[in-house]
């Protein structure tokens, strides 16, 4: 397990715990690959059959040192050796990640460093491997599948001139854009209006005081949410929507199952599905002939002629098959296809490509000013931005507030106990929160999660982001902490 | 009739005797049971979507019974919890179908007055053991068969037998299966209470050997009153069982009793590390699970709600290990092996193991066995005369 924290899951299931500096994670997974390659436990046929420019790769990595990989991670080199070892001789290896390697500025780099290490250790294309993103919503490859991405129409065609060109033939427009559209912070801080669905930037935005600045200053804002969030209390108008109980459609996991949820409870007030709420506003702006739909379903089987993957799936397959059908499914007969990438890559020539990848360290680093390193996260209790579970008892009660996890000698040096209030301080903002001092979490880095609205880690965190995606860095940024007024 | 009394009998209703998997018996007994107004709603278990769905029903329309008819040895819903939680037993009659473990759990829960046993009628049904679905679904479907084309399961013996649509059977080894970690659930195979007599009726097909019908014990008064009455109506048709049948009968009873306790040995057997349950507890996240299905559960305010440093502490995970046992402490004498818990468990903590260990514990200490009869007083609550009578300060086992 990597991560700059023992968490509940490193205390229950890892065998090797590569506790590291956070935003190190580039660094420990090319002294790895060194590893994999310096002991010959690469796997030589897949290699040969399935992948190219190892050379480059091997050459790129013999100029690692491993001594200084230990220094800059803080991970003990015998630990890295021996996760390397037990990956590349495992009969199936599998990489499950998420918002821990991604949310830095090199967030795309880690995870070519994760594919060149399942291309070298032929863990891919083959049930129980891979490269799997755990994503954050229960619906995260739903949205991604349908297009909700600055550079995807749906089906993951990319966002050019041919694309719109087909896309207009289909739906039986015109001007559809051949750009990629603005990227999540872009979005914010550059739009003057701005139609929310389901998100809290005031809370899960990096920055929040910034965010804050950008929300206040729109011509119009709209939220459509299931509550009442931090950021729908900014909007001009708020549209409530149903919650997943409440709607019939389908939900799509990380492992590309498409399967059908149905509604067991009328929602409540005024609250209604969120397509509806989108076909009727198309229909005021006067497009009723192109947004007519009775039902999800109607709109599931326009997903079927939009998106090949989708072609062979409808809701009344879903509704007999227990378990959801796995994209790509191409034809009512087919399957579904839960494992992909058997025989070929999706690159041009079907190869898989080694990339080689220099560490970078974070944007911002620890220094006299701001000694610590404050990483951000998650507690099992609450969900994001806790929207529903700071309004569930049970789950509220567990955890009603943040707090920041410091190391008992960081602690003492401080002269902080437990539970007292501390002051934290980065280049972005303030914040007063409650200590919990934890051997959990190394020296000189704190964690603080983020689901509380009034002791929001987001005012900390840095909006830096990643060139490639531009996801914002919020797994790293520097602060100093002293110790809270006596009140 | 007299109680203790065995029967043979069949459904007098040609179709249902026809339909049914052994005859009816249960099935016209409930439509019995609804249009007499001996009960005004039935509990059973009707068929979903497939064989792994089971639907706990409250029926109180006669014909709706035949939906339930047949045993599902792939879905435990559990019953009694649902009984207790939903129904008002102090103000109505019903009847509930129930294996062992379910009769058990009314049974105590009626001891502390949470369900009314004058108010519920018990059709017992002889169990086997149940078995999840979910990984005979996987196992079945990578053998290469079509797991929802299932039409019929059964136990006989060591003997799994699966039948498909398609004319195709196939019979798997529950021993070669257990040893595997399929088969049946664990709390099932360290069961010893195979045929429910502390149900009201107790029916099945033990001792049978193929036979068409459905043999019968009258385990109470109020059992053989309905029974007899359905037998004078012409509901179903009996004849006595023979001393061969009993025999059968009671020879199966013994096997499974005699496996059940090989398993109990093996797993409630205090491995080398003694810190094996405080380490298991390690995986708890909270999710309640097992407080929530628990029958015997019962608490208005229950303390794991609370925030007890070091033994509910709030916001913590994993919790103190105290979080997972003191449920089981709690329930210790009372707990009646149904193995929800165990079930539901996100972590996958073999709770119900530790939950009916402590539970046989409790037994021997207090000569107490749960949920064999309303006669049997709890331990903690009834202090029986010999124990009164006990001037030391010495904690022995004192026959009740």
């Amino acid at each position: 397990m990597l991560d700059p924290r023992v968490t509940a899951t490193v205390k229950n299931l890892a065998d090797i715990h590569l506790q590291l500096k956070p935003g190190t994670d580039a660094a420990v997974l090319n002294a790895m690959i060194k590893v994999i390659m310096d002991e010959g436990l690469e796997n030589e046929q897949f290699i040969k059959a399935r992948t190219v420019d190892y050379e480059g790769l091997k050459a790129f990595v013999s100029n690692i040192d491993l001594e200084e990989v230990q220094k800059i991670t803080s991970v003990p080199l015998d630990k890295i050796r021996a996760s390397a070892a037990a990956f590349a001789k495992a009969a199936k290896g599998c990489i499950l990640y998420d918002e821990g390697i991604t949310q830095h500025i090199t967030g795309s780099d880690n995870i070519k460093l994760l594919a060149n290490l399942v291309l070298l250790t032929g863990h891919i294309g083959k049930p129980g491997t891979g490269v799997n993103p755990m994503r954050g919503q229960i619906s995260g490859e739903g949205s991604g599948d349908m297009g909700c991405v600055n550079v995807f129409y749906p089906g993951f065609r990319r966002v050019n001139k041919e694309t719109a060109e087909h896309f207009q033939r289909l739906w039986g427009v015109e001007n559809l854009p051949s750009n990629p559209g603005k990227t999540f912070m872009d979005i914010i801080n550059t739009c003057k209006v701005i139609y929310m669905v389901g998100v809290n930037p005031m809370i899960s935005a990096p920055d929040s005081n910034n965010v804050r600045k950008s929300l206040e200053g729109l011509d119009f804002l709209v939220v459509q949410d299931i509550f009442m969030t931090e950021t729908a209390e900014l909007a001009d108008v708020v549209l409530p929507a149903a919650t997943w109980v409440e709607r019939e459609g389908t939900h799509t996991g990380i492992d590309r199952r498409v399967y059908k949820i149905n509604k067991i409870v009328e929602p409540p007030g005024q609250a209604k599905q969120d397509w509806w709420i989108t076909m009727n506003i198309a229909k005021q702006m006067g497009f009723s002939d192109k947004f007519n739909y009775n039902s999800s379903k109607d709109i599931f089987e326009e997903i079927r002629t939009c998106i090949p993957q989708y072609a062979g799936i409808s809701y009344e397959r879903l509704d007999k098959t227990i378990g959801g059908i796995h994209w790509p499914c191409p034809s009512e007969g087919h399957p579904g296809t839960p494992t992909m990438f058997t025989e070929k890559f999706n690159t041009p020539d079907g190869k898989g490509h080694f990339q080689s990848v220099e560490y970078k360290p974070p944007a911002e680093s620890s220094d006299r000013e701001y000694p610590f390193i404050l990483t951000t996260g998650r507690v099992i209790f609450h969900y994001h931005t806790g929207s529903m579970t700071r309004r569930t008892d049970n789950l509220y009660s567990e955890a009603p507030e943040a707090f920041i996890q410091i190391h008992p000698e960081d602690a003492r040096e401080l002269k902080i106990s437990n539970g007292e209030k501390a002051i934290v301080r980065s280049r972005r903002g303030r914040l007063e929160i409650k200590t919990r001092i934890s051997p959990d979490i190394i020296r000189g880095v704190v964690f603080i999660p983020f689901h509380f609205g009034k002791t929001n880690a987001n005012i900390l965190t840095n909006p830096a982001f990643d060139p490639a995606c531009k996801m914002p860095e919020f797994k790293v940024c520097a602060v100093n902490i002293e110790k809270g007024d006596e009140k | 009739m007299k109680t203790g009394e065995l029967y043979i009998g069949i459904s007098s209703e040609k179709q249902i005797a026809e339909k049914a998997e052994a005859g009816g018996v249960v099935t016209s007994l409930l439509k019995f049971a609804l249009k007499s107004k001996v009960v005004d709603t039935v509990v059973a278990v009707k068929k979903g979507k497939n064989r792994y769905e089971g639907i706990l029903s409250f029926i109180t329309e006669p014909e709706e019974v035949e939906e339930c008819t047949g045993s599902f040895h792939f879905a435990t819903p559990g019953i009694a919890k649902n009984v207790k939680k939903y129904l008002d037993t102090y103000n109505k009659k019903i009847a509930v179908v129930c294996k062992s473990c379910d009769a058990r759990a009314l049974i105590e829960l009626a001891k502390i007055g949470q369900v009314n046993i004058e108010n519920i009628l018990m059709i017992g049904i002889n169990c086997s053991g149940t078995l999840a679905p979910v990984p005979h679904i996987s196992m079945l479907r990578e053998s290469g068969t079509d797991p929802y084309k299932l039409i019929y399961e059964d136990i006989d013996g060591d003997k799994l037998i699966l039948k498909f649509d398609g004319a195709m059977e196939k019979i798997f080894s529950l021993n070669e299966l257990e040893e595997k970690g399929l088969g049946r659930r664990r709390n099932c195979q360290r069961c010893e209470y195979p045929i429910p007599q502390m149900a009201d009726l107790a029916c099945g097909k033990w001792g049978l050997n193929g036979e068409r019908g459905t043999f019968i014990e009258l385990c109470s008064t109020k059992g053989k009153k309905l029974f007899e009455n359905a037998v004078s109506e012409e509901v179903v048709e009996i004849k006595a069982a023979s001393k061969e049948q009993i025999k059968r009968r009671k020879q199966e009873e013994a096997k499974k009793v005699d496996f059940a306790k090989t398993r109990q040995k093996a797993d409630f057997t205090t491995p080398e590390d003694k810190f094996y349950w405080l380490s298991q507890m390690q995986a708890c996240i909270k999710c309640y699970g097992c407080r929530d299905v628990c029958p015997l559960c019962h608490c208005k305010r229950c303390v794991l709600e609370r925030d007890l440093p070091e033994t509910v502490e709030k916001g913590v995970i994993p919790p103190p290990p105290t979080f997972g046992m003191i449920r089981l402490f709690h329930v210790a004498c009372y707990c009646v092996n149904c193995g929800q818990c165990e079930d539901v468990c996100s972590a996958d903590i073999p709770v119900s193991a530790l939950g009916h260990y402590l539970n046989k514990n409790a037994t021997e200490l207090f000569d107490y066995e749960s949920g064999v009869s309303m006669d049997v007083r709890l331990p903690l609550s009834a202090v029986p005369e010999a124990e009164r009578a006990n001037k030391s300060t010495e904690l022995k086992a004192i026959k009740r």
